[in-house]
């Protein structure tokens, strides 16, 4: 899906490096190293709270790489370098929570043959088939969150019930969602991304016209009147 | 004939000779207009873009007036092979001036005996004479304010009642009429009824090319096409017995006759400086009704309620143009044939207009070159109330390469008419977008449905036309049917785009709906997969220089992920 010619954007960089920090903490975690035990421990309490309410987590995250003048890329402005800090923050808090006394990686890439996206894991706590409306809403609240920290926590609550029912998410794309959301147009974007991994969950392979399925039941079609 | 003043002979009765004075106004080739006597529009006719009249129906009852008197002077055509020395021949219209010398006498609007397409001395019992609103058909009744022409038309010139006579026989309003003193169908001093003028019933189509030679000359079909019945004895109004007041429905004989049908009786009154008033009666009344081998500038539809009424089939009715779908929408009907549209023994629903039929003959037996460009004018008059008022008129246009029209080589006109399908198939998912978005809202459909339908089709046409006119310019229409619904792809998916950006917050919440295979959360996310799959299906997928940043996540069979056991 990354191009390689195209220079890497902001959100990209933001979610490459929460997928190098979280593949390392992950690693540390299951292997029950002590330094990595101890930093999840640390970012779970900074879950659901925005990055300046913490300062004593600032070092556990290191920002370094976004302020490096790379090749491929642009250096970022100030206020991009602000809003990618804040989604780091949020991303790995996030994810610490969510790995908490579990035994096998949280962290998982999305992939097409294999969906980790918000959306399709939110759908995984539920029944194929059924869409059970407690979680279903915290979903769609997240989509409507007013700003950051709301957004934060009402991610929190979904991670939560993520971590109770032992379901994968891609903290990395996470990562770069929320860099997004951060700016004019991109909470729409975001929710876009998510509903569509909501409903990519329960397309069947082998059925080009899976959509079609159910769209049969719904949409009106025309058959174009003629002037008679 | 000396004159020896501006309207008048040498008796000092006033004249107006249609032959040799100005009336008919042209738009020439360099972009000037002008207006120009019958004589001199021929004469000229090589050098002139075409007709243009006060109203776009006006123009239609010109060009017929024209044709009708082509046909005259060049007695025929008999067939193609005549019909193809004409078109050869830059001076073919010659013959008309020695013709209109011979008639001048039919052609005299003042005329007291026979004046031109009037009655004489038609009179009410009161002696009263009317408002030229009655026959200048942009003062509509009833609404003074929007018009030029605020309050009355006080008075014409010669030249525009010349104009708004022709246009009165072919396009006047219906409904109650002062009886004209000799019509027998008058109660009461009213005649009931009768119906609009013969062409006010058609969804009129001529053929429009570079200039008014070629447009006259592609629109003058031969006596021998197939399907048309012209008779040997066809004659226009000017050689038949004058008009005396009243009428009655009789067999038209061929183009000649219903291109200068009598559908009133009218008498102008005037004086030296102009036209001021008019008395206007019924004349012969028409039925549309299974005209079809007579009338070639309209297509035919099927009327079911017809049948049913009369026992009978098929049942044919002009098919009129509605004025809130565009030309392009309909080519369909414009360029398929019967044999296409008819299934084993049932009859056609449509009959494409007969002088389509004709120009596609003349490709099929090679006398036109396939890239030949040529327009199919849409002109019609839809009636409001009673049909006693003109409510719109339609007057739109569709080129294309006359290959459209190959009676053997199909595949031209059958990628138009899919790329049309196309467009219809984009804008139906569009709408269903539109519709499923409001509906995960929780508002009204309706609305959003038919707009978001009006935006698509708005910005389809421009490039659709494009697409057409060059239709012809490659050996592969296949090809550019696929450049055509990569194209669709991108207009409509952009559009879409747009209204779910737009639905916000409302439509992202969405709600929980039954389908068949279980709840589904309706959204705008998933009303988006549904558009992008139906865009899919129907078009195929695009180039990816086409596709918006972030559709990689859109349902595309290859990356449908298996659903966990």
């Amino acid at each position: 899906m990354t191009t390689v010619t195209a220079p890497v954007t902001p959100r990209e960089r933001v979610a490459r490096l929460a997928a190098g920090h979280i593949a390392a903490l992950q690693r540390g975690y299951l292997d029950d190293q002590s330094h990595a035990v101890a930093s999840l421990a640390r970012l779970r309490r900074g879950a659901g709270r925005e990055a300046g309410q913490l300062p004593d987590l600032w070092a556990l995250i290191d920002t370094g790489p976004l302020h490096e003048t790379r090749d491929d890329a642009r250096p970022l402005s100030e206020r991009e370098l602000v809003r990618a800090e804040d989604a780091l923050h949020v991303a790995l808090t996030l994810y610490a929570l969510h790995q908490q006394s579990r035994r096998s990686g949280m962290h998982q890439a999305d992939r097409p043959d294999r969906r980790r996206g918000l959306g399709a894991a939110v759908r995984r706590m539920m029944k194929p088939g059924e869409i059970d409306h407690p979680v279903h809403k915290r979903l769609v609240r997240a989509g409507t969150a007013p700003d950051l920290a709301v957004l934060a926590q009402r991610l929190r609550d979904i991670v939560v019930l993520l971590r109770r029912e032992d379901i994968q998410l891609d903290h990395a794309l996470l990562a770069g969602q929320l860099y997004t959301w951060q700016w004019p147009g991109g909470a729409d974007t975001v929710r876009r991304e998510w509903g569509r991994s909501f409903h990519a969950w329960h397309d069947k392979p082998k059925d080009g016209a899976a959509a079609s399925a159910g769209s049969d039941t719904t949409r009106t079609t025309d058959t174009d009147k003629d002037a008679s | 004939m000396p004159e020896t003043d501006q309207n008048g002979n040498s008796d000092g009765v006033l004249s107006f000779d249609l032959t040799t004075r100005p009336w008919i106004p042209v738009l020439r080739r360099d972009g000037t207009q002008g207006e120009l006597s019958l004589r001199e529009v021929f004469e000229q006719a090589h050098d002139l873009r075409r007709i243009v009249g006060d109203l776009p129906t006006q123009e239609f009852a010109l060009v017929r007036l024209l044709l009708a008197v082509a046909h005259e002077a060049l007695d025929g055509p008999q067939d193609t092979d005549a019909w193809s020395d004409l078109w050869a021949d830059e001076n073919c219209f010659a013959p008309v001036g020695a013709y209109l010398d011979q008639h001048r006498g039919r052609f005299d609007l003042l005329s007291a005996d026979a004046p031109f397409f009037q009655t004489a001395g038609l009179r009410t019992a009161k002696d009263e004479v009317f408002s030229l609103n009655r026959i200048v058909a942009d003062v509509p009744n009833g609404e003074p304010f929007f018009t030029a022409r605020m309050p009355t038309v006080e008075r014409l010139t010669f030249a525009e009642a010349a104009r708004w006579v022709v246009h009165a026989h072919a396009y006047d309003t219906s409904g109650i009429k002062t009886g004209v003193e000799g019509d027998e169908r008058a109660k009461g001093g009213k005649v009931y009824p009768l119906g609009v003028g013969w062409a006010g019933n058609l969804g009129g189509v001529f053929i429009e090319s570079h200039t008014l030679r070629e447009t006259l000359l592609l629109n003058l079909v031969a006596a021998d096409t197939p399907n048309l019945e012209i008779d040997e004895a066809d004659a226009p109004v000017w050689r038949r017995e004058p008009s005396g007041p009243g009428g009655a429905e009789r067999a038209p004989t061929g183009v000649r006759d219903l291109y200068t049908w009598q559908t009133r009786r009218l008498r102008l009154h005037f004086d030296e400086m102009g036209v001021h008033g008019v008395v206007l009666g019924y004349g012969d009344p028409l039925t549309a009704r299974d005209r079809q081998h007579r009338e070639p500038m309209t297509a035919w539809r099927r009327s079911k309620p017809q049948e049913k009424k009369l026992r009978k089939t098929p049942v044919y009715l002009p098919r009129e143009h509605d004025p809130e779908r565009s030309a392009w929408r309909g080519l369909g009907a414009l360029v398929a044939t019967e044999a296409v549209k008819a299934q084993g023994s049932e009859p056609a629903d449509y009959l494409r207009p007969k002088i389509l039929e004709w120009v596609a003959r003349l490709v099929t037996e090679g006398e036109l070159e396939r890239g030949f460009l040529v327009r199919a004018r849409i002109i019609g008059a839809r009636y409001g109330t009673q049909q006693s008022v003109i409510d719109e008129i339609v007057d739109d246009h569709v080129s294309m390469a006359v290959v459209l029209l190959h009676q053997q080589d199909r595949r031209y006109a059958e990628q138009a008419v899919a790329a049309v399908g196309d467009a219809d198939l984009a804008v139906n998912a569009l709408g269903d977008l539109a519709t499923n978005l409001a509906r995960a809202a929780g508002t009204e459909t309706e609305g959003p449905r038919s707009s978001a339908r009006d935006v698509a089709y708005g910005l389809l046409e421009a490039p659709y036309r494009t697409w057409l006119a060059h239709l012809a310019d490659t050996d592969d229409p296949y090809a550019q049917r696929t450049a055509w619904q990569q194209q669709v792809y991108g207009i409509v998916g952009r559009l879409g785009d747009r209204l779910m950006s737009a639905a916000g917050d409302a439509a992202w919440q969405g709600r929980i709906v039954q389908l068949k295979h279980g709840t589904e959360w309706l959204n705008s996310a998933l009303a988006g997969k549904w558009f992008r799959a139906a865009l899919y299906k129907g078009l195929g997928r695009p180039d990816s220089s086409h596709m918006p940043p972030d559709a990689d996540a859109s349902p595309a069979p290859e990356t449908i992920v298996k659903a966990p056991a």
